[in-house]
């Protein structure tokens, strides 16, 4: 493996591109930001959440049931539209940190201390009703984050967030897990008011928009037996910085931002600053649960222990099978 | 040069510093050594110097006093290792916990005790033995498995070194990986809130609190000491809980190799003032382009950033070079024979430099404030007259760096100043020993 993986992917990337002259692949979504509720694991009361969902037409008449927005997808070298229609009662947009866009600021030329500010990253669809279509081309590979870019302070940690894959991932590999961190501070959502650095105190830690349960995991078959590599995309849309450790293994680090490492590195955790994302390929010597866990300790649920941020990856292989002794990785 | 031959004016008080913070340093990082290790669970008392005493679980080697951070565990390359825990930790209420040890980076085998989330826990009073094969050279971490929230706040975390085939005086199986010295630089960081509620109310009562998710820490550690204890001696008697100090030395042209292990929950950017230091490997794993090339994708920095349960291999270097006065003083006192480099090889003199004057009018005593580590002298192997009560840290005149953690308030002991993740480095002259 190891910088075989990298020279792969330079040559399939290279290969699609070819493949892509006079015919970019674009791809048009349309979502919808609603007002949702999020029922904690300890059954205390529902919280009030912000969410991104399928549009489904008109706004919804009641607040629905809060997951991650539905993670978008794309192909190197092509293009993203997506159509947001705004529910909320107040302005918002989208930004995709890592992508590139032509950005409309909206700025307010005097607040109430007479500055002139940024209210949002890129143009908004108004409060309840607007709408706003957003474009992303040339396309990069790899892992990001959508999320709203109006009062992103208070936005975001409302549950505007949302994951994007831009393909092709590397060829060796075989299938794919996505470990997607948030947290819910509930203190800040009734009413909803922005994060400040001393108020933020997340009591809820969630993956892929769920909260820890002991069955909790992130299944994955890996179908082909001769290239069986799991390509891991991390990304942290929290506000707290976090560590995910692969027990017991060891991953190749391919990709941080979207952006391929120059080398392969060999690791056992990454960190997740806020907004970071990463890919990371592992090949598991047998099928099993693997777990990952932060090792920032964010594993309390309100406070108690034995919950957080702790998941398992399922890897299940479809019949019994050797796989060869890989080296662990690096170099000794 | 006079600085060789005047004598140091000795007062009770230096003497005094000097027994304290005896220069005790050692080339190799203590610990334990072997193939088969017995690490007891217990509770005990750590202290620092605010006047803290707190109760935390650490891992002792067997019957011995528990420590923090556990024992350093030293094993070689290829070798199976057998690590067999013992539970012993009692709780003034509710239940006692389980416990268990994971291993990062290591495809670990359990047998005994019960089945936990992340590993084979120990029950109370019982035992659970974790067999892995030390294939890959470097510098590890060790921790609870169990509650991991609480248990490694309450200090049941420890170090792990795999030496490499090629011998002991490298850090992996490649001459660039060399080293003249090793240090540990274990990092973590206590919020007493947790251990107070654990020791009145018990573990379980923690739950109910916000403590873990709302983290204050007020005490930070090297090594398991706060500073200034940092620079005592090894198994100093009055912290026999803390039996590991962090104080560097070294001689110019000397490579020192640092092993810096994030062993709490937080990020420390270490700051090592005096050069660069070449980060060499991550977790176990040096930064190579390939089998045989050594750490050519190493890099330098100047901050050191240790990341929680990942561990850092650095090499740092000091030498003469490019500081443009002669750091031995006068001319007349010393030679400087140069090498390729420019260099003396013995000195590590910078020989463009020799008889260049300190480029500064030094200012009269009546006119400085002295700090405990000025000799008296600002020449390397300096030492010079001191007003009566002054200096005495530094009793053979070497270079003083202030090895730290960039989080300035992390320097601190429960506020106050100086304290926490906070160290020196002392770069004797080459005619020092060092022990």
């Amino acid at each position: 493996m190891g910088t075989k993986i990298l020279r792969r992917i330079k040559t399939t990337v290279l290969l699609f591109t070819g493949l892509l002259v006079g015919a970019v692949s674009a791809h048009a979504v349309n979502l919808a930001a609603v007002e949702a509720r999020w029922t904690p694991p300890d059954s205390a009361a529902p919280i009030t959440m912000w969410g991104f969902i399928a549009d489904p037409g008109s706004c919804p008449g009641s607040p629905v049931s809060w997951d991650l927005g539905p993670q978008q997808i794309g192909t190197a070298g092509g293009a993203l539209t997506i159509n947001l229609r705004n529910c909320l009662n107040e302005d918002v947009s989208l930004v995709i940190p890592g992508l590139n866009a032509t950005l409309s600021p909206v700025i307010n030329p005097s607040d109430t201390l007479g500055r002139s500010r940024a209210t949002s990253f890129a143009k908004v669809a108004t409060a309840n009703g607007g709408t706003a279509s957003y474009t992303w081309t040339n396309l990069k590979s790899g892992t990001f984050i959508y999320q709203s870019g109006a009062n992103p302070a208070k936005q975001v940690q409302m549950g505007l967030y949302g994951a994007v894959v831009i393909g092709p991932a590397p060829a060796d590999v075989a299938g794919e897990v996505m470990v997607f961190y948030s947290e819910i501070d509930p203190a800040l959502h009734s009413p909803p008011v922005a994060a400040t650095p001393l108020t933020y105190k997340p009591k809820y830690y969630l993956i892929n928009g769920e909260a820890y349960s002991p069955s909790q995991a992130v299944s994955v078959v890996s179908q082909n037996t001769s290239q069986s590599n799991i390509l891991i995309r991390f990304c942290n849309a929290g506000l707290m910085s976090h560590m995910p450790v692969i027990q017991g293994e060891y991953m190749t680090v391919l990709a941080e931002d979207g952006n391929p490492l120059p080398f392969e590195r060999q690791q056992y955790s990454v960190h997740l600053s806020p907004g970071k994302t990463y890919e990371a390929a592992w090949r598991p010597q047998k099928s099993g649960k693997y777990a990952i866990y932060d090792r920032r300790l964010s594993l309390t649920s309100d406070g108690a222990v034995g919950g957080g941020l702790l998941t398992y990856i399922d890897v299940r292989f479809p019949w019994p099978m050797f796989v060869p002794a890989m080296s662990k990785g690096g170099h000794n | 040069m006079k600085s060789f031959k005047t004598a140091i004016r000795i007062n009770l008080f230096a003497i005094v510093c000097i027994l304290f913070y005896t220069i005790h340093a050692g080339a190799a990082i203590e610990g334990i050594s072997g193939t088969n290790f017995n690490l007891t669970a217990k509770n005990g008392e750590i202290s620092t110097p605010d006047g803290g005493n707190y109760l935390f679980w650490g891992f002792a080697n067997g019957n011995g006093l528990v420590q923090y951070p556990g024992p350093t565990m030293i094993v070689n390359q290829g070798q199976t290792i057998t690590v067999t825990l013992n539970n012993n930790i009692t709780v003034t209420q509710g239940a006692r916990p389980n416990v268990s040890i994971v291993f990062p980076g290591f495809n670990v085998t359990a047998v005994g005790g019960v089945d936990g989330i992340l590993t084979k826990e120990a029950v109370p009073s019982g035992t659970v033995t974790y067999s892995f094969k030390a294939e890959n050279p470097g510098t590890y971490t060790y921790y609870s498995g169990t509650d991991s929230g609480l248990q490694i706040e309450m200090g049941l975390v420890g170090t792990l070194i795999v030496r490499p085939a090629m011998g002991s005086g490298y850090a992996y199986n490649h001459a660039d990986t060399a080293f003249d010295r090793e240090f540990l630089f274990f990092l973590s960081e206590m919020d007493p809130r947790v251990h107070e509620m654990v020791e009145t109310f018990g573990p379980d009562l923690v739950d109910t609190t916000d403590y873990l998710a709302n983290y204050r820490p007020v005490v930070w550690f090297m090594n398991g000491r706060a500073a200034p204890d940092t620079m005592a001696e090894n198994d100093v008697a009055w912290l026999p809980h803390q039996p590991y100090n962090c104080f560097p030395r070294m001689h110019p042209g000397e490579k020192l190799l640092m092993r810096v292990v994030g062993g709490g929950r937080d990020i420390h950017p270490l700051h090592h003032h005096g050069n660069h230091a070449k980060v060499i490997a991550r977790e176990g794993r040096m930064l190579s382009s390939g089998p045989g090339a050594g750490p050519d994708y190493g890099y330098g920095v100047f901050t050191i950033q240790s990341q929680p349960g990942s561990t850092v291999d650095a090499i740092f270097t000091w030498t003469g070079k490019g500081i443009g006065w002669d750091i031995y003083g006068d001319a007349d006192s010393h030679t400087c024979t140069p090498g390729p480099d420019g260099l003396d090889p013995v000195s590590f003199e910078d020989c463009s430099d020799h008889g260049k004057p300190i480029p500064v009018t030094l200012p009269g005593q009546a006119e400085v404030a002295f700090g405990g580590f000025y000799s008296g002298s600002p020449f390397l192997g300096g030492v010079d007259a001191l007003p009566p009560g002054e200096g005495g840290l530094n009793p053979n005149g070497g270079f003083s760096f202030m090895w730290h953690s960039h989080t300035e308030k992390e320097m601190v002991n429960y506020d106050i100043f100086p304290g926490g993740m906070l160290t020196m480095i002392i770069i004797e002259a080459s005619t020092v020993t060092i022990d």
